[in-house]
């Protein structure tokens, strides 16, 4: 029963144009969410340059990282504790949808919304003298991958937010982690990256998308990163998730 | 034998220390409503969630349908409806939104538009939840947790905070289900809306079930009240079998198992010494004595 038919799939389905709706009512967070990739693409095109040999590569990489880290893990961290304050998924979970299936439509347009703007600022990127990304469909895995660790963070991440409010605090730590340890990355040829560089949650998805981007270096030890700290963070989030709030 | 749509037998449920339910006992048969009622903390909503599925039992068996609802959640949830003590629904979405997703989300969902309408909300079918009033929420909540007819439904204090229309309209509704052969749980504070709509009332104190029964069984054994005032310089009162005491004011509050008998004695002295009782009424035993009383031997135990 707790399989894949036809009613899992359109109630989730349904879930996550609900959710989108919600998104979309919420100006502030719409309005982010289409001017960020643009702002940023623009921000860190002028400053190509100053990532040594990264070249556009090591650019497109911060810069998709920096969004998953906003539009997905902090989004989703704040979605999530929203959501749980306001009762919604207490009341989900008495719906016949599966849990993994409230948690996946709640989060879906999430992901698909950081695809959309990976897509973009790729393609502004390209519009400001960049050369088009050597190995596509890695980029596409970057953000996917990245994306979905981002969920699994932060579903983790909601076990100690009490309030929407409060995910700005407690998502800092994993940002400032993942964006320090992607320049530390990237810092270097991709044939310098060593394992412990890869190895910092979140450095891995800049570095896969620099790769994809110039087109060098080996994917396989950043693909491997991120499968183990999305099963990671997701296997600990499905122990401690709290579906209610109250400490 | 009529078939039974929930059974619970010797529940417990502790958070760390603090033991909420405490061997309970209850069944509800199809077509039957039965009202928990207890005092706030009494355990009434860790009960109501945990037949629900939504919390642990740590000991004892429930069975919903058969079915065991902390193992068998998702094959039962189809069959039951859950109206939360807090509705948890997102402001934003408007009240047809909410019915509509809703409605996505079972199996046997139905029309959201009947539903709306069958609860009055039709016409609020556009406005965003936030905006409803809190009778206007409720029944939006109610009308979400009888989506797709379910066999079984849990209403946790339904009606707390509503308007007489609201609770009216709620109560037809409720008591519509009832009729087709729809299982009801429900908790609430409002002894009448017990007395209206339950054909068994259990009463949870400190965990445990401190009376069960129908309305009749109840109050048997719970003394009538007749109240009057006496005129100043009066005589003393007749040998009763009441019990007699002050209540507020000047009222005399006589508490008797035979109000007829007392009742004579009462106004045939009151005859005899030409004597007018002012404001004076009787009334049977009723749910508020048997609450009053329970939570008073809580008093005497603690």
């Amino acid at each position: 029963m707790t399989g894949l038919d036809a009613m899992t799939v359109s109630g989730t389905l349904a879930l996550a144009r609900s959710e989108l709706r919600l998104l979309w009512r919420n100006r502030l967070v719409a309005a982010t969410a289409l001017l960020l990739p643009p702002l940023m693409a623009l921000g860190l095109s002028r400053s190509s340059d100053s990532f040594g040999d990264g070249g556009w590569g090591a650019v497109v990489g911060l810069q998709i990282l920096t969004m998953l880290m906003f539009a997905v893990y902090a989004a989703a961290t704040t979605a999530v504790a929203a959501r749980r304050g306001e009762l919604v998924l207490k009341r989900l979970r008495t719906s016949e949808l599966p849990e993994w299936a409230v948690l996946g439509g709640m989060l879906a347009p999430l992901v698909g919304l950081a695809v959309v703007q990976a897509l973009l600022s790729a393609a502004m990127v390209v519009a400001f003298g960049a050369p088009m990304p050597q190995r596509p469909e890695l980029l596409l895995l970057a953000v996917l991958g990245g994306a979905l660790m981002c969920c699994a963070a932060a579903l983790l991440t909601t076990r100690i937010t009490a309030s929407a409010e409060q995910a700005q605090v407690t998502t800092m730590p994993l940002f400032f982690i993942a964006l320090a340890g992607a320049i530390w990355t990237i810092s270097v040829p991709s044939d310098e990256v060593t394992p412990l560089m890869l190895a910092v949650p979140g450095s891995a998805i800049a570095e896969l998308a620099r790769i994809a981007w110039n087109g060098g270096g080996d994917p396989l030890p950043a693909i491997a990163m991120i499968v183990v700290w999305t099963a990671v963070a997701g296997e600990l989030a499905k122990r401690l998730f709290r579906w209610e709030p109250r400490a | 034998m009529t078939e039974l749509a929930i059974e619970v037998h010797d529940l417990r449920v502790a958070y760390g220390d603090h033991v909420a339910v405490d061997g309970a006992d209850l069944t509800v048969a199809r077509g039957e409503l039965v009202a928990l009622l207890g005092t706030n903390g009494a355990g009434k909503t860790t009960m109501l969630e945990t037949i629900e599925g939504h919390r642990r039992a740590d000991a004892g068996s429930v069975r919903v349908l058969g079915l065991d609802p902390g193992r068998e959640r998702l094959r039962l949830l189809g069959r039951v409806g859950v109206m939360l003590q807090e509705s948890g629904f997102s402001g934003e979405l408007t009240t047809w939104e909410t019915a509509d997703l809703w409605r996505s989300l079972r199996r046997r969902g139905g029309d959201a538009d009947a539903v709306l309408e069958r609860l009055e909300l039709a016409h609020r079918r556009d406005v965003p939840v936030k905006q409803l009033s809190g009778g206007e929420r409720r029944r939006l909540d109610l009308a979400i947790a009888i989506l797709g007819e379910p066999e079984v439904l849990f209403l946790d204090e339904p009606t707390t905070g509503l308007d007489p229309q609201s609770r009216r309209r709620t109560w037809e509704v409720v008591g519509g289900l009832v009729e087709n052969g729809t299982a009801v749980l429900l908790t609430t504070h409002y002894l009448e809306e017990a007395e209206a709509l339950a054909s068994r009332i259990a009463i949870l104190d400190r965990g445990r079930i401190a009376r069960r029964g129908t309305m009749a069984e109840l109050v048997a054994g719970i003394a009538a009240t007749i109240v009057f005032q006496l005129p100043a310089g009066a005589p003393a009162l007749p040998p009763l079998t009441a019990q007699v005491t002050t209540g507020h004011g000047d009222d005399v509050v006589a508490e008797t198992t035979e109000p007829q008998q007392d009742l004579r004695t009462l106004l045939d002295w009151a005859d005899a010494h030409r004597l007018r009782l002012a404001r004076l009424r009787v009334r049977d035993g009723s749910l508020e004595d048997v609450f009053e009383r329970v939570a008073h031997e809580q008093e005497v135990a603690a």
